[in-house]
């Protein structure tokens, strides 16, 4: 009877808001019409299936992320296109102002959730999407930042849903004006010496002006070949914009990569007045850092890592903190 | 009764700008037929128990007042719990974790609450038709909900609210789709009815025609570095027409999946342009 069931979940509520679920997602006529269109032009069945589920993953998250307030471009997204759709396993949900969110779908007696070697880069982050044994109903399970370097050699990774971290989180990390600072995408150095760079890692000669460029930026200096890569940083305070060019500049060796991190300003003479510069290995322990002090024009900062090792340059200037992630 | 609520609703509207006047008479109308068939519910109840059990009449008749305020005390409950979650919402800005996490508790807490109303089923040929309407007006309703939460007016309970828009919403999934879109009702893996065979395999044969061809002679010119013979063209080959994993191409060419991939993946995205030219010359579609 209703009235016993109202009860009950009374008393069953402290557990849910502890165990930060979310709520199901219906999924009906508009999901799997969009579905079914993406997964009638690909190349033979097994794939069809494929494209059905992960677009009913995108679905399910989109439309959690747009009741939150949280805003989504699904247009700009590869799970949209059907040739990428046709030649990877990919289904990701572009969110605005922060990239590429990767939504895998898990079937019910899944017990982990499966990450393509397609979607290991160029990702903010990877959600777990159950999708019911009707395909009517959708939950998000949890969420993870990274695919563990251990996965790496298999064909496809597997992460259990235990360890997979909470809705609440997701929450925090998805927001822009959180506690946490924003992260980005984690730069693959190793893939950088490939010449194959992350979207937002531009060229150097189109972020600074001639006379910026030292004479090392040149392509190739005594040591060898050095690759470069350079991004804008909005450091703005309260109204107080405060725009920085971000330049790591590689040189690899045997087993190290030698780097050498350098901050301009954008369009002023001069970088901010006291901005920090941290170099946080993975132990999030501050290897090295650097302050600026009146009519500095530049930071630079040079150090050594081994192959695999994780980093981040976290820059701050008053209240606000950008934090670039880096694994060599 | 009836009338009673309808002269304070009458008062209501006239304090209240006059465009939400056609709202919130309907919205009277539906908490009128609520407590309609609350009162309903009751006397049916009573009327059964007393053509059972005449001699316990007066001990009965005590437990029916018991449970009837624990229905009122149940709904209570829930109502604080929701209106907490809805004034926790509309405290923080749009952009906060808080705010994110009320609305996400708030929809969760609805949709356990067993108070969800299923309006409209006789106008739906079957039970397994309307669910699908209903699914789809359901999930409109959270998006509804949580976009709108600072419209609550906290003169009626959340669940009245939440109802009031799911009923219209039925009626608006309804109109937006006269026919119902077939939905699998098998588990996966499932083949889509529209699926054709003699479409599929004409993409295959031009993927295959366009990876071997190159007329351009784009997909060779990309290779990985200091792997001539690994270009985007071989590994194209090999993934899409060969079907090989990436375990095997990374054991036979000594060059880690991650990078392959990621090679696999950039260049893919930057000869999109061309990809999507050629299918659209040959298939006519985007």
């Amino acid at each position: 009877m209703t009235l016993n069931h109202s009860m009950s979940r009374n008393g069953e509520k402290s557990n849910y808001l502890d165990e930060g679920l979310s709520f199901s997602i219906p999924l009906s006529f508009s999901a799997h019409s969009v579905a079914r269109r993406l997964s009638s032009k690909q190349s033979n069945s097994q794939k069809a299936n494929q494209v059905y589920l992960n677009s009913l993953a995108v679905y399910a998250v989109d439309s959690y992320l747009r009741c939150l307030g949280i805003e989504t471009e699904i247009k700009r997204s590869d799970s949209y296109n059907p040739i990428s759709l046709m030649l990877m396993d990919v289904a990701d949900l572009y969110i605005k102002g922060l990239g590429k969110l990767e939504c895998r779908p898990v079937l019910p007696d899944s017990t982990v959730c499966q990450i393509p070697p397609e979607v290991w880069s160029d990702r903010i982050g990877y959600v777990a999407v159950r999708i019911s044994q009707s395909l009517k109903q959708a939950e998000i399970i949890g969420f993870t930042q990274n695919v563990p370097i251990t996965q790496m050699s298999n064909e496809i990774a597997e992460i259990p849903l235990t360890q997979l971290q909470s809705i609440e989180e997701f929450l925090e990390y998805l927001n822009p004006c959180g506690k946490l600072p924003v992260h980005s995408v984690q730069a693959n150095l190793r893939q950088w010496l490939e010449n194959l760079f992350e979207e937002s890692w531009q060229d150097v000669n189109s972020l600074l002006s001639p006379n910026q460029l030292p004479l090392a930026f040149r392509g190739i200096d005594n040591f060898g070949e050095v690759v470069e890569r350079a991004k804008v940083i909005h450091l703005d305070s309260q109204g107080n914009q405060q725009t920085v060019v971000l330049v790591v500049k590689l040189r690899s060796s045997e087993e190290d990569i030698n780097i050498t991190v350098e901050i301009f300003p954008k369009s002023t003479h001069y970088l901010p007045e006291s901005m920090h510069v941290k170099v946080i290995d993975a132990e999030k322990i501050v290897q090295m850092q650097a302050v600026t002090d009146i009519a500095h024009q530049d930071i630079e900062l040079s150090f050594k890592v081994k192959l695999n090792e994780q980093f981040s340059l976290e820059m701050s200037f008053r209240e606000t903190t950008i934090v670039e992630y880096f694994s060599a | 009764m009836l009338t009673n609520k309808y002269k304070e609703g009458e008062s209501v509207v006239f304090a209240i700008n006059l465009c939400l006047l056609k709202e919130i008479l309907c919205m009277h109308l539906f908490l009128n037929l609520i407590s309609l068939r609350l009162s309903l519910h009751i006397s049916t109840r009573k009327t059964s128990l007393e053509q059972n059990i005449h001699s316990c009449d007066e001990r009965f008749a005590e437990d029916d007042q018991l449970q009837d305020s624990a229905i009122l005390e149940g709904d209570d409950t829930l109502d604080q719990l929701l209106r907490k979650l809805v004034e926790k919402a509309k405290k923080y800005p749009v952009s906060s974790t808080e705010r994110k996490n009320a609305l996400n508790n708030l929809i969760r807490e609805i949709s356990n609450s067993g108070r969800l109303g299923h309006p409209h089923v006789s106008r739906f040929p079957s039970p397994n038709v309307y669910r699908d309407y209903y699914n789809e007006a359901l999930q409109r309703t959270w998006e509804i909900i949580c976009k709108k939460v600072e419209n609550y007016n906290p003169k009626f309970p959340v669940m009245a609210w939440v109802n009031f828009t799911l009923n219209k919403q039925v009626l608006k999934v309804q109109r937006e789709f006269p026919l119902p879109v077939e939905l699998p009702d098998n588990d996966p893996p499932w083949d889509p009815s529209d699926f054709s065979n003699e479409l599929c395999e004409l993409r295959k044969l031009l993927l295959r025609k366009f990876i071997k061809d190159d007329p351009k002679e784009l997909l060779r010119a990309k290779h990985i570095r200091e792997h001539p013979n690994v270009t985007f063209q071989s590994l194209l080959w090999a993934r899409d027409v060969e079907g090989k994993k990436w375990v095997d191409i990374s054991k036979e060419s000594g060059i880690t999946i991650q990078t392959l991939s990621a090679f696999y993946k950039r260049n893919l995205e930057k000869l999109m342009p061309d990809f999507k030219k050629y299918f659209k010359e040959q298939l006519g579609e985007e």
